[in-house]
């Protein structure tokens, strides 16, 4: 529960709202609480109308006025209540987790590959949910129930105490049937959630297996295990209802008990002459009046219980710290100035965080300011890891990496970031427009700009043939783009970046060779005036490189030029022959 | 500058009407099955609503009797009377909501196999045009909703309804004055709700949407991390979310101030009636026309009378989202399934041939995948289709399977159209090796045994064993039984193909299609599944989609497909001096292999 206390300082935030809040809480319950007690006096005058057979009319409307001002003041304060402490507990809720947003924009890559993205989201939606309902109903009834509770005792008391400790006896089990059978209610939903979404899995299976289920006349089988997971399915559904259906009766039972208990202790009371007719309904609607809070007490409690699992699961998050930032080395970005793009590895000898053999060995390498570089290798030879220490991706020893003459490492990761446009093997495009995902790095670039982009790589003829163009939405509630123009648009986002160094991973392997080649001669122009490294498993998109070399497990087993390396008759060689003879084959129709 | 849109997506939220006879009527032939158990609950429903409404009656003649009347006896025999009622009121209650749930429960899960098994008779390409997510929220959520129908509604409109019946009929009978009184009130309760439930349900679906963009922009922007940190994105990102959290966090506060202002207005509306009560009754009493006991009575009626009305548009709504999920769902029950089978089918045993003859195929329009192809296949032999990636041999056995129907020409078995057999007496004739073997959730023995459950382990391990994958099978923790995670992460390439093999043959089928693996693979795996492609092809017919070089040359025709057409036949060495396609081919890939 101390977990619980760390969000302090977000309803603390709006003081006056917080307060105001309370003010109204604390007013709301007391009048309420007040309410039957009129109601009581009302019944006298009911009662002394019929002895007397006639009416005081003068009373009567002071009774009924008084109540009619009461529940409307008390209707207004509640009002007051609900809207401003709820309101504060969803503003708490957003400005938490923007600040969690902000903590998981500053983490480093190393942390998005140990943790699952659903994990991560569940954390920032779900958990989230969890707490809020703390922050919000949680306190908002706790408090309630706080100064509720009391207050009707102290003015049942003052009517009648033996009466009143009676009739409360089966009332002090609605908190703990609530809270008991909450926490069961919510374990056996969780039950079911769970159990739906291994049936979504099995479904979701069956589905982008249908191929297969259908070539081997799995489809009575597939049923078959589909029933199975159905049926518990039910089974657990029916174990929710089971303890489901009895909650409201049995609270509506116990409510009842305590009614009949005042009736007929009360009524014993009342013959014996202790009360009369109107402190009796007094005492009557009291009851009703703590039911709520009673119950809302035990929920609350569970409320508690599941806020505090969120809050450790969201404060584990909380603790990961990123592995790459600006720290005491680092040097102000107006005392390094522009970097023009050269590129030196010094005996660079790189591992991934978490151990495992080195992916890179002793690099030895110089790429002048406004050279490009062709990378060439197989799968898993160290290209790419290359490549993502130049950005500094990951952690990279000191002394190792160095840009301009810099050591990587004292460069301001921002300042650093501004000069290089980066297209990555994978591309990952947003779900936004086309045009805001070519300006992504640049977001003040203008339609000129970004259609220029585009021509360089070859896509705006495409993006033209859009019935949205350039406000064409991709993704999930747009359009998908193919492999190739998804590459294409890559590289558009990194050249409109206009940076001294730009990086080139794998990323025309979707790209027919025609484009590719126009790609290239486009590129060319821009790349004479800029540091590029390109990977490629083409020859073709490397052999005009001023450099290329050849990984082989993390360590430059060839380097030269294009005629050099073919001369060599090594990796490089093997894989330029092999190439053209595939061109070749395509070429026959 | 970038812009965060914040759009609020109804399309998958559209609401239709909340009546349409013939949907409800379908929708109930599900209850058909379960029509006693539905009976009785209603039968329990309506005895509960008789001790709800007798409750508050036995407080009044308590007052009005024993305690007038100063009688210590009778109080206590009302008392336990009253007793009697609460047990009884909770049993009914307890009974008539858990057997409601049980049929909601019983209900959905026949609505969810029948569901289930629609999927698996749709065609192919249905699932090529549909992103599997959608169709899932067909057998998940949609069902789900029809559920609250069941649970919430139905039964619970029944009970009110004769609640209000019974206490109505009550109240007029002790003082049709007061009565009155309460029911002025009962259209502004109506009111009040409807305005009320009409708003919230707006607002919920706003911060529903909302709610799923926010969660949606969180999910891309931890999958695309690197791309806004190489980008220098924070700051902007930063902004997009908080607009986005700013959104939803109004959507929630739209909806507080409905809430907010609705209990105290319901509270204000029944202390109204209350007062009501109280000023009529005084004045009513004075010619002692009602007891205090009615009056009391009254009272606590008061407090649960207007409830069913306040729920009387909440039904509404359920009712009107169950309408819309219904109809996607026999949607998608009466889609056609496409790949008819005949009606009265041929028995199928290969005896001669397998001949495509003129076979024209696509997907899609006229984008031709297979031009003019025709081959023949003897029993026995082997088959091997060449080509660069794309030129149409995976399409083949797919058509060989009748996954797909072809557009011109013929596919034929033993001279018969393969439309004339059942399909999957046909799919029974061929064992299929994929390239990339689809692991399903479960073991490896369930795995390779698929549905047929009369394969007892022991054959499993037996036919492991022929095509060498007992090895590492056995070496796994559990054998045959070790867990197989999704997609099969944790088998290399070259196990998964040897799993592929064993799967294929646990059906014994009379033809093998093999998509061999392209992948390269450890040497010493690629020698076991050599040594297992020689045994089973030399046994049965084989319909191959090559890549190695040892497969190609034991083939007794090699078939080689270019850009859909096929452009070259004969045995390895008839084509290699020919000198044409196939020849660069194997210059390509076998060079140095082999």
């Amino acid at each position: 529960m101390k977990r619980l206390l760390a969000l302090t300082p977000y309803l603390t935030r709006r003081p006056l709202w917080l307060v105001l809040g309370l003010v109204c809480l604390v007013l709301t319950s007391l009048l309420v609480a007040y309410i039957p007690r009129v109601v009581g006096l009302a019944v006298d005058v009911f009662e002394a109308s019929r002895e007397t057979a006639s009416i005081d009319m003068g009373r009567l409307w002071r009774v009924v006025g008084g109540l009619m001002a009461l529940a409307l003041v008390a209707g207004v304060f509640r009002f007051g209540m609900r809207k401003l402490l709820i309101d504060l507990s969803r503003l708490a809720e957003r400005d938490f987790r923007d600040d969690l947003f902000r903590h998981l924009l500053g983490l480093s890559p190393s942390f998005y590959d140990r943790w699952m993205t659903g994990d991560v989201v569940t954390r920032l939606s779900a958990d989230m949910d969890a707490v809020r309902m703390v922050l919000g109903p949680g306190l908002m009834y706790l408090v309630q129930t706080a100064i509720t509770v009391p207050t009707v005792l102290v003015l049942m008391m003052t009517i009648d105490a033996p009466l009143t400790l009676v009739s409360l006896v089966p009332l002090i089990f609605v908190p703990l049937v609530t809270w008991a059978f909450a926490n069961e209610m919510y374990h056996r939903s969780r039950a079911m959630q769970d159990q739906m979404s291994t049936l979504s899995t099995m479904v979701q299976e069956t589905l982008s297996g249908q191929r297969v289920v259908k070539s081997f006349n799995q489809e009575g089988a597939q049923q078959t295990r589909f029933e199975a997971i159905n049926e518990e399915y039910v089974h657990r559904g029916l174990r929710f209802a089971s303890i489901f259906s009895a909650f409201f009766p049995m609270l509506h039972a116990v409510f009842a008990l305590g009614l009949l208990i005042t009736v007929w202790v009360g009524g014993g009371r009342l013959i014996s002459g202790a009360i009369g007719y109107g402190d009796l309904t007094s005492i009557f609607l009291w009851i009703f009046v703590l039911y709520w809070p009673l119950i809302s007490l035990g929920w609350v409690m569970s409320l508690l219980q599941r806020g505090s699992a969120s809050m450790e699961r969201i404060q584990e998050l909380l603790a990961e710290r990123p592995d790459v930032a600006d720290g005491p080395a680092t040097r102000p970005a107006e005392e390094i100035g522009p970097l023009r793009g050269g590129i030196e590895f010094r005996g660079l000898t790189f591992a991934y965080p978490g151990a495992g053999p080195p992916a890179l060995c002793g690099i030895d390498l110089a790429v002048p300011a406004g050279r490009t570089l062709g990378i060439v290798g197989l799968t898993g030879s160290g290209k790419s890891t290359l490549a993502s220490t130049v950005a500094r991706l990951y952690p990279v020893p000191d002394g190792q990496v160095l840009i301009d003459g810099h050591d990587i490492n004292t460069i301001p990761l921002r300042h650093l970031r501004s000069h290089i446009g980066f297209v990555s093997q994978e591309t990952f495009l947003f779900s936004e427009s086309i045009e805001d995902n070519i300006r992504f790095g640049q977001p003040e670039g203008t339609r000129s700009e970004v259609e220029m982009a585009a021509e360089l790589s070859q896509l705006d003829d495409q993006i033209r043939s859009f019935p949205d163009q350039w406000e064409t939405m991709l993704g999930e509630r747009g359009i998908n783009l193919s492999g190739g123009q998804r590459q294409r648009a890559a590289i558009a986002r990194a050249t409109i970046l206009d940076p001294a160094i730009l990086i080139l991973d794998d990323c025309l392997s979707a790209v027919d060779t025609d484009t590719e080649e126009r790609i290239l001669r486009g590129l060319r122009g821009v790349m004479s005036e800029r540091t590029t490294l390109i990977i490629a498993h083409r020859i073709s998109t490397v052999m005009h490189a001023d450099e290329i070399i050849v990984l082989e497990g993390g360590r430059i087993t060839e380097r030269g030029c294009h005629a050099e390396l073919v001369a060599l008759d090594g990796l490089y060689a093997d894989l330029h022959r092999r190439q053209q003879l595939e061109a070749e084959l395509e070429r026959v129709d | 500058m970038a812009r965060a849109r914040v759009h609020d997506f109804h399309e998958d939220e559209v609401l239709g009407k909340a009546y349409d006879w013939p949907l409800l009527k379908r929708l109930g032939r599900y209850l058909i099955p379960y029509k006693r158990v539905v009976y009785l609950s209603i039968a329990l429903a309506l005895g509960l609503s008789v001790t709800e409404a007798v409750g508050p009656l036995i407080i009044g003649w308590i007052i009005d009797g024993p305690i007038q009347g100063g009688s210590t006896g009778g109080l206590a025999l009302w008392s336990m009377i009253y007793l009697a009622v609460i047990a009884v009121g909770l049993v009914l209650e307890y009974a008539s909501f858990y057997l409601i749930q049980w049929t909601g429960q019983m209900g959905m899960r026949d609505i969810r196999h029948e569901i289930f098994a629609k999927f698996q008779r749709l065609h192919l390409q249905h699932f090529d045009k549909n992103p599997v997510g959608r169709l899932l929220t067909r057998v998940t959520s949609d069902v789900s909703v029809l559920n609250e129908l069941f649970a919430a509604g139905v039964v619970a409109l029944i009970k009110d309804a004769l609640l209000i019946v019974i206490v109505t009929v009550w109240m007029l009978w002790l003082s049709w004055r007061l009565t009155l009184v309460i029911y002025l009130a009962v259209p502004v309760i109506f009111l009040i709700s409807w305005v009320f439930r009409m708003r919230v349900r707006e607002a919920y679906r706003t911060m529903r949407a909302r709610l799923s963009r926010l969660n949606a922009f969180i999910q891309e922007s931890v999958q695309g991390m690197r791309t806004v940190q190489v980008f220098n994105r924070e700051p902007l990102s930063m902004d997009q979310f908080h607009e986005l959290n700013t959104a939803l966090c109004d959507a929630h506060r739209a909806t507080i101030t409905n809430y907010a202002w609705f209990f105290p207005a319901i509270e204000f509306v029944t202390n109204l009636s209350l007062a009501g009560l109280i000023v009529a009754g005084a004045v009513l009493a004075t010619g002692e026309t009602v007891s205090i006991g009615v009056l009391v009575t009254f009272v606590i009626w008061l407090q649960r009378f207007f409830r069913p009305i306040q729920d009387l548009s909440e039904r509404y709504n359920v009712l009107q989202s169950a309408i819309t999920s219904s109809e996607r769902i026999f949607k998608l029950l009466d889609t056609p399934e496409e790949i008819p089978n005949p009606r009265e089918p041929r028995p199928l045993r290969l005896e001669r041939t397998i001949e495509f003859r003129d076979v024209w195929f696509a997907y899609h329009d006229e984008e031709w995948i297979l031009r003019d192809v025709s081959f023949t296949v003897e029993r026995g032999q082997t088959a091997a289709l060449v080509g660069a990636t794309g030129a149409g041999k995976t399409t083949v056995a797919s058509l060989l399977l009748r996954l797909y129907d072809i557009q011109r020409g013929q596919i034929l078995i033993d001279g018969v159209d393969i439309r004339e057999f059942d399909k999957h007496a046909l799919r029974r004739l061929f064992g299929v090796v994929p390239q990339d073997l689809f692991l399903f959730h479960g073991d490896v023995a369930g795995n390779i045994r698929l549905g047929h459950d009369d394969v007892s382990d022991e054959e499993i391990r037996r036919i492991c064993e022929y095509v060498n994958a007992w090895g590492f099978i056995s070496a796994r923790e559990g054998g045959l039984h070790a867990p197989v995670a999704e997609r099969g992460a944790g088998f290399s390439v070259g196990q998964k193909q040897l799993m592929a093999f064993a799967r294929a043959l646990a059906f014994d089928p009379q033809v093998l299609i093999l998509d061999e693996a392209t992948s390269s693979v450890d040497t010493e795996t690629e020698q076991l599944i050599q040594a297992t492609l020689a045994k089973l092809m030399a046994s049965r017919t084989s319909v191959v989609i090559a890549h190695r070089l040892s497969t190609i040359q034991r083939a007794d025709q090699i078939l080689v497909f270019h850009h859909g057409r096929l452009r070259e036949r004969g045995t390895h060495q008839e084509l290699l001096q020919m000198g044409g396609i196939y020849r660069g081919l194997y210059e390509l890939q076998f060079q140095g292999q082999g």
